[in-house]
Protein backbone atom coordinates (compact mmCIF):
# COMPACT_ATOMS: atom_id res chain seq x y z
CA UNK A 1 0.00 0.00 0.00
CA UNK A 2 1.46 3.39 -0.90
CA UNK A 3 2.42 5.77 1.95
CA UNK A 4 0.15 8.79 2.33
CA UNK A 5 1.53 12.14 1.10
CA UNK A 6 3.68 13.63 3.91
CA UNK A 7 2.47 16.77 5.67
CA UNK A 8 5.94 18.32 5.52
CA UNK A 9 8.66 18.04 2.84
CA UNK A 10 11.76 15.89 3.20
CA UNK A 11 14.49 18.02 4.82
CA UNK A 12 16.87 17.62 1.86
CA UNK A 13 14.13 18.53 -0.60
CA UNK A 14 13.30 21.64 1.41
CA UNK A 15 16.97 22.64 1.71
CA UNK A 16 17.52 22.16 -2.01
CA UNK A 17 14.65 24.46 -2.92
CA UNK A 18 14.85 26.96 -0.09
CA UNK A 19 16.13 29.80 -2.30
CA UNK A 20 13.31 29.26 -4.79
CA UNK A 21 10.76 29.23 -1.96
CA UNK A 22 12.12 32.45 -0.43
CA UNK A 23 12.41 34.33 -3.73
CA UNK A 24 8.83 33.26 -4.55
CA UNK A 25 7.52 34.67 -1.27
CA UNK A 26 9.55 37.90 -1.39
CA UNK A 27 8.52 38.80 -4.97
CA UNK A 28 5.92 41.52 -5.16
CA UNK A 29 5.67 43.07 -1.71
CA UNK A 30 8.90 43.40 0.38
CA UNK A 31 8.72 41.37 3.60
CA UNK A 32 10.61 40.82 6.85
CA UNK A 33 11.70 37.45 8.28
CA UNK A 34 8.66 36.73 10.42
CA UNK A 35 6.30 37.66 7.57
CA UNK A 36 8.20 35.38 5.21
CA UNK A 37 8.02 32.37 7.52
CA UNK A 38 4.32 33.01 8.24
CA UNK A 39 3.45 33.36 4.56
CA UNK A 40 5.32 30.14 3.80
CA UNK A 41 3.10 28.39 6.32
CA UNK A 42 -0.18 30.10 5.55
CA UNK A 43 -0.02 29.90 1.76
CA UNK A 44 0.88 26.17 1.84
CA UNK A 45 -1.48 25.18 4.68
CA UNK A 46 1.48 24.48 6.96
CA UNK A 47 3.46 22.34 4.48
CA UNK A 48 6.47 24.71 4.50
CA UNK A 49 7.55 25.39 8.08
CA UNK A 50 10.69 27.54 7.84
CA UNK A 51 12.62 27.61 11.09
CA UNK A 52 14.65 30.66 12.02
CA UNK A 53 17.84 28.58 11.88
CA UNK A 54 17.46 28.01 8.14
CA UNK A 55 15.52 31.18 7.24
CA UNK A 56 18.00 33.90 8.26
CA UNK A 57 21.17 32.23 6.94
CA UNK A 58 19.35 31.68 3.61
CA UNK A 59 18.26 35.34 3.49
CA UNK A 60 21.83 36.43 4.18
CA UNK A 61 23.08 34.17 1.40
CA UNK A 62 20.54 35.65 -1.04
CA UNK A 63 21.49 39.16 0.03
CA UNK A 64 25.20 38.47 -0.47
CA UNK A 65 24.43 37.03 -3.89
CA UNK A 66 22.62 40.28 -4.76
CA UNK A 67 19.21 38.61 -5.29
CA UNK A 68 17.51 40.46 -2.44
CA UNK A 69 18.14 43.82 -0.79
CA UNK A 70 17.54 44.27 2.94
CA UNK A 71 16.84 47.44 4.92
CA UNK A 72 15.65 48.07 8.46
CA UNK A 73 12.13 49.45 9.09
CA UNK A 74 9.85 49.62 12.13
CA UNK A 75 7.62 46.59 12.60
CA UNK A 76 3.85 47.27 12.66
CA UNK A 77 3.00 45.92 16.15
CA UNK A 78 6.08 46.19 18.37
CA UNK A 79 7.77 49.11 16.57
CA UNK A 80 11.06 47.20 16.78
CA UNK A 81 13.38 47.48 13.78
CA UNK A 82 13.00 44.52 11.43
CA UNK A 83 14.95 43.87 8.26
CA UNK A 84 12.68 44.05 5.24
CA UNK A 85 13.78 42.17 2.12
CA UNK A 86 12.90 43.14 -1.44
CA UNK A 87 13.72 41.32 -4.67
CA UNK A 88 16.39 43.01 -6.80
CA UNK A 89 16.35 42.98 -10.58
CA UNK A 90 18.84 40.11 -10.68
CA UNK A 91 16.76 38.36 -8.00
CA UNK A 92 13.73 38.59 -10.27
CA UNK A 93 15.71 37.03 -13.12
CA UNK A 94 17.05 34.35 -10.78
CA UNK A 95 13.53 33.51 -9.64
CA UNK A 96 12.35 33.19 -13.24
CA UNK A 97 15.32 31.00 -14.17
CA UNK A 98 14.89 28.73 -11.16
CA UNK A 99 11.16 28.46 -11.72
CA UNK A 100 11.65 27.42 -15.33
CA UNK A 101 14.31 24.93 -14.27
CA UNK A 102 12.03 23.45 -11.62
CA UNK A 103 9.06 23.25 -13.98
CA UNK A 104 11.15 21.54 -16.66
CA UNK A 105 12.50 19.10 -14.08
CA UNK A 106 9.07 18.11 -12.76
CA UNK A 107 7.63 17.92 -16.28
CA UNK A 108 10.40 15.57 -17.42
CA UNK A 109 10.11 13.50 -14.25
CA UNK A 110 6.36 13.28 -14.87
CA UNK A 111 7.04 11.66 -18.25
CA UNK A 112 8.96 8.88 -16.52
CA UNK A 113 6.01 8.22 -14.25
CA UNK A 114 3.62 8.09 -17.20
CA UNK A 115 5.81 5.63 -19.09
CA UNK A 116 6.60 3.32 -16.21
CA UNK A 117 3.38 4.03 -14.47
CA UNK A 118 0.03 2.80 -13.48
CA UNK A 119 -0.68 0.29 -16.22
CA UNK B 1 19.65 36.80 32.37
CA UNK B 2 16.34 36.59 30.56
CA UNK B 3 15.61 33.65 28.28
CA UNK B 4 15.40 36.01 25.29
CA UNK B 5 18.84 37.48 26.02
CA UNK B 6 20.28 34.02 26.37
CA UNK B 7 18.74 33.04 23.04
CA UNK B 8 20.12 36.13 21.28
CA UNK B 9 23.60 35.60 22.71
CA UNK B 10 23.65 31.98 21.62
CA UNK B 11 22.20 32.74 18.18
CA UNK B 12 24.85 35.40 17.44
CA UNK B 13 27.80 33.59 19.03
CA UNK B 14 30.86 33.49 16.85
CA UNK B 15 29.83 36.45 14.72
CA UNK B 16 31.76 39.69 14.71
CA UNK B 17 31.17 43.38 14.21
CA UNK B 18 28.40 44.54 11.95
CA UNK B 19 27.27 41.01 11.09
CA UNK B 20 26.63 40.34 14.77
CA UNK B 21 24.89 43.65 15.43
CA UNK B 22 22.61 43.30 12.42
CA UNK B 23 21.60 39.72 13.21
CA UNK B 24 20.90 40.66 16.81
CA UNK B 25 18.67 43.57 15.74
CA UNK B 26 16.91 41.40 13.16
CA UNK B 27 16.22 38.56 15.60
CA UNK B 28 15.13 40.99 18.33
CA UNK B 29 12.62 42.47 15.87
CA UNK B 30 11.36 38.98 14.99
CA UNK B 31 10.99 38.07 18.68
CA UNK B 32 9.29 41.31 19.71
CA UNK B 33 6.87 41.20 16.83
CA UNK B 34 5.90 37.59 17.51
CA UNK B 35 5.52 38.27 21.23
CA UNK B 36 3.26 41.25 20.37
CA UNK B 37 1.12 38.96 18.19
CA UNK B 38 0.72 36.40 20.98
CA UNK B 39 -0.09 39.20 23.42
CA UNK B 40 -2.86 40.44 21.10
CA UNK B 41 -4.21 36.89 21.13
CA UNK B 42 -4.52 37.20 24.91
CA UNK B 43 -1.38 35.44 26.17
CA UNK B 44 0.60 36.73 29.17
CA UNK B 45 4.05 38.27 28.59
CA UNK B 46 5.78 35.17 29.97
CA UNK B 47 3.68 32.74 27.96
CA UNK B 48 4.07 34.82 24.78
CA UNK B 49 7.86 34.83 25.19
CA UNK B 50 7.95 31.11 25.95
CA UNK B 51 5.84 30.23 22.91
CA UNK B 52 7.95 32.49 20.66
CA UNK B 53 11.23 30.94 21.77
CA UNK B 54 9.85 27.44 21.32
CA UNK B 55 8.76 28.33 17.81
CA UNK B 56 12.19 29.67 16.86
CA UNK B 57 14.12 26.41 17.30
CA UNK B 58 17.65 26.03 18.64
CA UNK B 59 19.80 29.21 18.56
CA UNK B 60 22.88 27.18 17.59
CA UNK B 61 21.28 26.44 14.24
CA UNK B 62 21.02 30.18 13.58
CA UNK B 63 24.62 30.95 14.56
CA UNK B 64 25.92 27.86 12.74
CA UNK B 65 24.02 28.76 9.58
CA UNK B 66 25.12 32.39 9.65
CA UNK B 67 28.74 31.40 10.23
CA UNK B 68 28.51 29.09 7.25
CA UNK B 69 27.47 32.01 5.03
CA UNK B 70 29.90 34.54 6.51
CA UNK B 71 32.94 32.27 6.39
CA UNK B 72 32.64 31.53 2.68
CA UNK B 73 34.06 34.74 1.25
CA UNK B 74 32.19 36.52 -1.53
CA UNK B 75 35.00 35.90 -4.00
CA UNK B 76 34.85 32.16 -3.66
CA UNK B 77 36.70 29.81 -1.41
CA UNK B 78 38.88 30.40 1.60
CA UNK B 79 41.87 32.58 0.88
CA UNK B 80 40.20 34.59 -1.86
CA UNK B 81 38.88 37.15 0.58
CA UNK B 82 39.30 40.69 -0.69
CA UNK B 83 41.09 41.94 2.37
CA UNK B 84 41.86 45.63 2.46
CA UNK B 85 45.59 45.22 2.62
CA UNK B 86 48.10 47.01 0.48
CA UNK B 87 51.76 46.69 -0.57
CA UNK B 88 53.19 44.00 -2.73
CA UNK B 89 55.89 41.73 -1.37
CA UNK B 90 57.47 38.87 -3.18
CA UNK B 91 60.08 36.64 -1.66
CA UNK B 92 61.97 34.06 -3.64
CA UNK B 93 63.45 31.07 -1.87
CA UNK B 94 66.80 29.42 -2.43
CA UNK B 95 66.76 26.44 -4.75
CA UNK B 96 66.61 23.08 -3.03
CA UNK B 97 66.08 19.43 -3.78
CA UNK B 98 62.33 19.19 -3.38
CA UNK B 99 59.94 19.10 -6.28
CA UNK B 100 57.67 22.14 -6.19
CA UNK B 101 59.05 25.57 -5.41
CA UNK B 102 56.90 27.68 -3.09
CA UNK B 103 56.96 31.43 -2.73
CA UNK B 104 55.15 33.95 -0.59
CA UNK B 105 53.40 36.76 -2.41
CA UNK B 106 50.88 39.51 -2.01
CA UNK B 107 49.06 40.57 -5.19
CA UNK B 108 47.34 43.96 -5.16
CA UNK B 109 44.64 44.37 -2.55
CA UNK B 110 44.71 40.74 -1.42
CA UNK B 111 46.01 39.28 1.83
CA UNK B 112 49.45 37.72 1.45
CA UNK B 113 49.57 33.99 0.93
CA UNK B 114 51.81 31.28 -0.49
CA UNK B 115 52.08 30.20 -4.11
CA UNK B 116 53.41 27.09 -5.88
CA UNK B 117 55.37 26.87 -9.12
CA UNK B 118 52.71 25.75 -11.60
CA UNK B 119 54.95 23.92 -14.06
CA UNK B 120 56.72 21.97 -11.31
CA UNK B 121 53.34 21.22 -9.75
CA UNK B 122 52.13 19.75 -13.06
CA UNK B 123 55.18 17.45 -13.16
CA UNK B 124 54.85 16.43 -9.51
CA UNK B 125 51.16 15.56 -9.93
CA UNK B 126 51.88 13.60 -13.09
CA UNK B 127 54.53 11.58 -11.24
CA UNK B 128 51.98 10.96 -8.47
CA UNK B 129 49.59 9.46 -11.05
CA UNK B 130 47.24 12.45 -11.37
CA UNK B 131 46.85 15.31 -13.78
CA UNK B 132 46.94 19.08 -13.59
CA UNK B 133 46.04 20.61 -16.93
CA UNK B 134 44.78 23.73 -18.66
CA UNK B 135 45.95 27.34 -18.27
CA UNK B 136 47.15 28.15 -14.71
CA UNK B 137 44.26 30.54 -13.98
CA UNK B 138 41.64 27.99 -15.17
CA UNK B 139 43.32 24.66 -14.50
CA UNK B 140 41.63 21.36 -13.68
CA UNK B 141 42.91 18.69 -11.31
CA UNK B 142 42.56 14.91 -11.26
CA UNK B 143 43.73 13.09 -8.14
CA UNK B 144 44.21 9.31 -8.31
CA UNK B 145 41.48 7.59 -6.29
CA UNK B 146 39.42 10.77 -5.77
CA UNK B 147 35.79 10.54 -6.90
CA UNK B 148 35.68 13.67 -9.11
CA UNK B 149 38.16 14.03 -11.97
CA UNK B 150 39.10 17.13 -13.98
CA UNK B 151 37.87 19.35 -11.18
CA UNK B 152 38.21 23.11 -11.94
CA UNK B 153 40.53 24.85 -9.47
CA UNK B 154 39.66 28.49 -9.89
CA UNK B 155 35.88 28.40 -10.23
CA UNK B 156 35.59 31.99 -8.98
CA UNK B 157 37.94 33.13 -11.80
CA UNK B 158 39.81 35.08 -9.20
CA UNK B 159 42.74 37.08 -10.58
CA UNK B 160 44.86 36.49 -7.45
CA UNK B 161 44.83 32.73 -7.98
CA UNK B 162 48.03 33.04 -10.00
CA UNK B 163 51.01 35.36 -10.09
CA UNK B 164 54.09 35.75 -12.27
CA UNK B 165 57.61 35.93 -10.96
CA UNK B 166 60.94 35.61 -12.80
CA UNK B 167 59.20 34.28 -15.90
CA UNK B 168 57.42 31.49 -14.02
CA UNK B 169 53.75 31.19 -13.13
CA UNK B 170 52.72 30.40 -9.57
CA UNK B 171 49.38 29.07 -8.32
CA UNK B 172 47.99 30.11 -4.95
CA UNK B 173 48.36 27.27 -2.43
CA UNK B 174 44.84 27.77 -1.03
CA UNK B 175 43.32 27.59 -4.53
CA UNK B 176 45.23 24.37 -5.20
CA UNK B 177 44.35 22.82 -1.82
CA UNK B 178 40.66 23.69 -2.20
CA UNK B 179 40.66 22.12 -5.67
CA UNK B 180 42.18 18.92 -4.25
CA UNK B 181 39.51 18.85 -1.54
CA UNK B 182 36.72 19.59 -4.04
CA UNK B 183 37.83 16.59 -6.10
CA UNK B 184 36.95 14.51 -3.04
CA UNK B 185 40.56 13.65 -2.19
CA UNK B 186 41.38 12.83 1.42
CA UNK B 187 44.20 15.28 2.07
CA UNK B 188 46.93 15.61 4.67
CA UNK B 189 49.94 17.90 5.19
CA UNK B 190 52.96 16.17 6.69
CA UNK B 191 56.37 17.35 7.80
CA UNK B 192 57.70 20.82 8.40
CA UNK B 193 60.69 21.82 6.28
CA UNK B 194 59.93 20.75 2.69
CA UNK B 195 56.50 19.48 3.73
CA UNK B 196 54.32 17.11 1.69
CA UNK B 197 50.70 17.12 0.61
CA UNK B 198 49.47 13.51 0.70
CA UNK B 199 46.34 11.94 -0.71
CA UNK B 200 46.12 8.16 -0.54
CA UNK B 201 49.42 6.89 -1.93
CA UNK B 202 50.09 10.13 -3.84
CA UNK B 203 52.53 12.63 -2.43
CA UNK B 204 53.63 16.08 -3.58
CA UNK B 205 56.63 17.54 -1.82
CA UNK B 206 56.91 21.31 -1.60
CA UNK B 207 60.27 23.02 -1.64
CA UNK B 208 60.22 25.55 1.17
CA UNK B 209 61.64 26.39 4.54
CA UNK B 210 59.90 29.77 4.65
CA UNK B 211 57.92 29.89 7.90
CA UNK B 212 55.21 31.99 6.22
CA UNK B 213 54.61 29.36 3.53
CA UNK B 214 54.59 26.61 6.18
CA UNK B 215 52.20 28.66 8.32
CA UNK B 216 49.91 29.25 5.35
CA UNK B 217 49.85 25.55 4.49
CA UNK B 218 48.92 24.33 7.98
CA UNK B 219 46.51 27.22 8.42
CA UNK B 220 44.55 25.86 5.44
CA UNK B 221 43.73 22.73 7.47
CA UNK B 222 42.18 24.95 10.13
CA UNK B 223 40.43 27.28 7.70
CA UNK B 224 38.81 24.33 5.96
CA UNK B 225 38.23 21.95 8.85
CA UNK B 226 38.96 23.77 12.07
CA UNK B 227 36.83 25.56 14.61
CA UNK B 228 34.81 28.48 13.28
CA UNK B 229 37.23 30.97 14.77
CA UNK B 230 37.30 33.56 12.05
CA UNK B 231 33.54 34.11 11.87
CA UNK B 232 33.65 37.19 9.73
CA UNK B 233 36.97 38.42 11.08
CA UNK B 234 40.12 38.11 9.03
CA UNK B 235 42.30 35.25 10.12
CA UNK B 236 45.92 36.04 9.37
CA UNK B 237 49.10 34.18 9.83
CA UNK B 238 51.41 36.48 11.72
CA UNK B 239 53.30 38.95 9.57
CA UNK B 240 56.74 40.21 10.54
CA UNK B 241 55.50 43.78 10.90
CA UNK B 242 58.04 44.92 13.47
CA UNK B 243 55.72 44.43 16.41
CA UNK B 244 56.41 40.76 16.97
CA UNK B 245 58.31 38.93 19.67
CA UNK B 246 58.94 35.39 20.80
CA UNK B 247 57.06 33.31 23.31
CA UNK B 248 58.02 29.82 24.44
CA UNK B 249 55.98 27.20 26.25
CA UNK B 250 57.24 24.14 28.07
CA UNK B 251 55.11 21.11 28.84
CA UNK B 252 53.71 18.06 27.15
CA UNK B 253 54.85 18.89 23.62
CA UNK B 254 55.73 16.05 21.28
CA UNK B 255 58.92 16.35 19.26
CA UNK B 256 58.13 16.99 15.58
CA UNK B 257 54.43 17.68 16.18
CA UNK B 258 52.88 20.87 14.82
CA UNK B 259 51.14 23.41 17.05
CA UNK B 260 49.51 26.79 16.54
CA UNK B 261 48.97 29.74 18.83
CA UNK B 262 45.78 31.74 18.06
CA UNK B 263 45.74 35.33 19.28
CA UNK B 264 43.22 38.18 18.86
CA UNK B 265 44.46 41.65 17.94
CA UNK B 266 42.44 44.83 17.61
CA UNK B 267 42.35 46.29 14.15
CA UNK B 268 39.43 47.60 12.13
CA UNK B 269 38.92 45.58 8.97
CA UNK B 270 36.50 45.26 6.11
CA UNK B 271 35.99 42.79 3.31
CA UNK B 272 34.59 43.63 -0.08
CA UNK B 273 32.80 41.89 -2.92
CA UNK B 274 34.18 41.90 -6.47
CA UNK B 275 32.58 45.28 -7.22
CA UNK B 276 34.37 46.85 -4.26
CA UNK B 277 31.38 47.17 -1.95
CA UNK B 278 32.19 46.59 1.73
CA UNK B 279 30.15 43.56 2.80
CA UNK B 280 31.48 42.90 6.26
CA UNK B 281 33.62 44.56 8.90
CA UNK B 282 34.81 44.18 12.47
CA UNK B 283 37.44 45.16 15.01
CA UNK B 284 39.21 41.90 15.89
CA UNK B 285 41.70 40.08 13.70
CA UNK B 286 42.69 36.63 14.82
CA UNK B 287 46.35 36.02 14.13
CA UNK B 288 48.08 32.70 14.32
CA UNK B 289 51.58 31.33 14.38
CA UNK B 290 52.30 27.70 13.54
CA UNK B 291 55.52 25.94 14.55
CA UNK B 292 57.05 22.52 15.07
CA UNK B 293 57.77 21.47 18.65
CA UNK B 294 60.95 20.15 20.19
CA UNK B 295 60.55 17.56 22.94
CA UNK B 296 58.67 19.34 25.75
CA UNK B 297 59.07 22.83 24.28
CA UNK B 298 57.74 25.05 21.55
CA UNK B 299 58.41 28.61 20.49
CA UNK B 300 56.00 30.95 18.75
CA UNK B 301 56.20 34.37 17.19
CA UNK B 302 53.57 36.53 18.80
CA UNK B 303 52.11 39.97 18.33
CA UNK B 304 53.53 42.09 21.16
CA UNK B 305 50.08 43.52 21.87
CA UNK B 306 48.99 40.22 23.41
CA UNK B 307 51.76 39.92 26.01
CA UNK B 308 48.95 39.65 28.58
CA UNK B 309 46.94 36.59 27.69
CA UNK B 310 44.85 33.76 29.08
CA UNK B 311 44.87 30.26 27.56
CA UNK B 312 41.49 28.61 27.10
CA UNK B 313 40.77 24.89 27.27
CA UNK B 314 37.92 24.94 24.73
CA UNK B 315 36.83 26.89 21.67
CA UNK B 316 33.45 27.94 23.07
CA UNK B 317 35.03 29.45 26.17
CA UNK B 318 37.50 31.31 23.95
CA UNK B 319 34.69 32.71 21.79
CA UNK B 320 32.63 33.74 24.80
CA UNK B 321 35.61 35.52 26.35
CA UNK B 322 36.07 37.52 23.13
CA UNK B 323 32.42 38.60 22.95
CA UNK B 324 32.69 41.70 25.19
CA UNK B 325 35.52 43.06 23.04
CA UNK B 326 33.63 43.06 19.73
CA UNK B 327 31.89 46.35 20.46
CA UNK B 328 33.32 48.59 17.74
CA UNK B 329 32.09 51.77 19.42
CA UNK B 330 34.70 51.37 22.19
CA UNK B 331 38.48 51.29 22.23
CA UNK B 332 39.90 48.06 23.64
CA UNK B 333 43.38 47.06 24.82
CA UNK B 334 44.81 43.87 26.19
CA UNK B 335 46.46 44.41 29.57
CA UNK B 336 46.84 42.63 32.90
CA UNK B 337 43.24 43.40 33.83
CA UNK B 338 41.99 42.43 30.36
CA UNK B 339 44.11 39.49 29.23
CA UNK B 340 43.71 38.38 25.60
CA UNK B 341 41.84 35.07 25.27
CA UNK B 342 44.17 32.72 23.34
CA UNK B 343 44.16 29.12 22.15
CA UNK B 344 46.98 26.63 21.79
CA UNK B 345 46.08 23.89 19.28
CA UNK B 346 47.88 20.76 18.18
CA UNK B 347 47.45 20.25 14.43
CA UNK B 348 47.17 16.82 12.83
CA UNK B 349 47.76 18.12 9.28
CA UNK B 350 44.62 16.27 8.15
CA UNK B 351 41.82 18.14 6.37
CA UNK B 352 38.93 16.80 8.43
CA UNK B 353 37.22 17.01 11.79
CA UNK B 354 40.42 15.80 13.49
CA UNK B 355 42.42 18.80 12.15
CA UNK B 356 43.10 20.10 15.64
CA UNK B 357 42.93 19.38 19.36
CA UNK B 358 43.02 22.07 22.02
CA UNK B 359 46.09 21.79 24.25
CA UNK B 360 45.05 21.87 27.91
CA UNK B 361 46.31 25.04 29.65
CA UNK B 362 47.08 22.87 32.70
CA UNK B 363 49.64 20.83 30.74
CA UNK B 364 51.83 23.73 29.62
CA UNK B 365 53.63 26.72 31.08
CA UNK B 366 54.75 29.95 29.40
CA UNK B 367 58.48 30.61 29.88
Amino acid sequence: MPSPAPDSPDANLLRGHLDLILLSIIQGQPKYGLEISKQAQERTSGYFDLKVGSLYPALLRLEKAGFVRGGFQSAPRSGSPVKVYALTESGGKELEARRREFETFTRQLGKLWQLGGAS
Amino acid sequence: MKATDRYLRAATRGLWGRARRELRTELTGHLNERVAEFRLAGLSVEEAERRTLRELGTPERVSGGMLGVHTVPALGKVGALGVLLATALLTALPQGLAQVKSIYGNPNNIGPSSYLNFEQLMDAIKKAGGELSGPPDAATITVPGAPRSNYPLNTAQWAGATLQQDGATFLQTATFVNGLLNSGADLRVTGWKNPSLESGTSRITLETEDWRVLNDLYLQTLLVSGPKLNAGAIWNSLESNGNTGDLAFTGEFKKGSIYTFIMPTFSDWGSQNPSGKIIDSGNIILKSNVNQAEQGRIQFRIDNDIRNFKLFSDVRGFQAALDPYRDTTKVHHWDAAHPAPVLLLELSGHFGPDAYTVVSPASVKAD
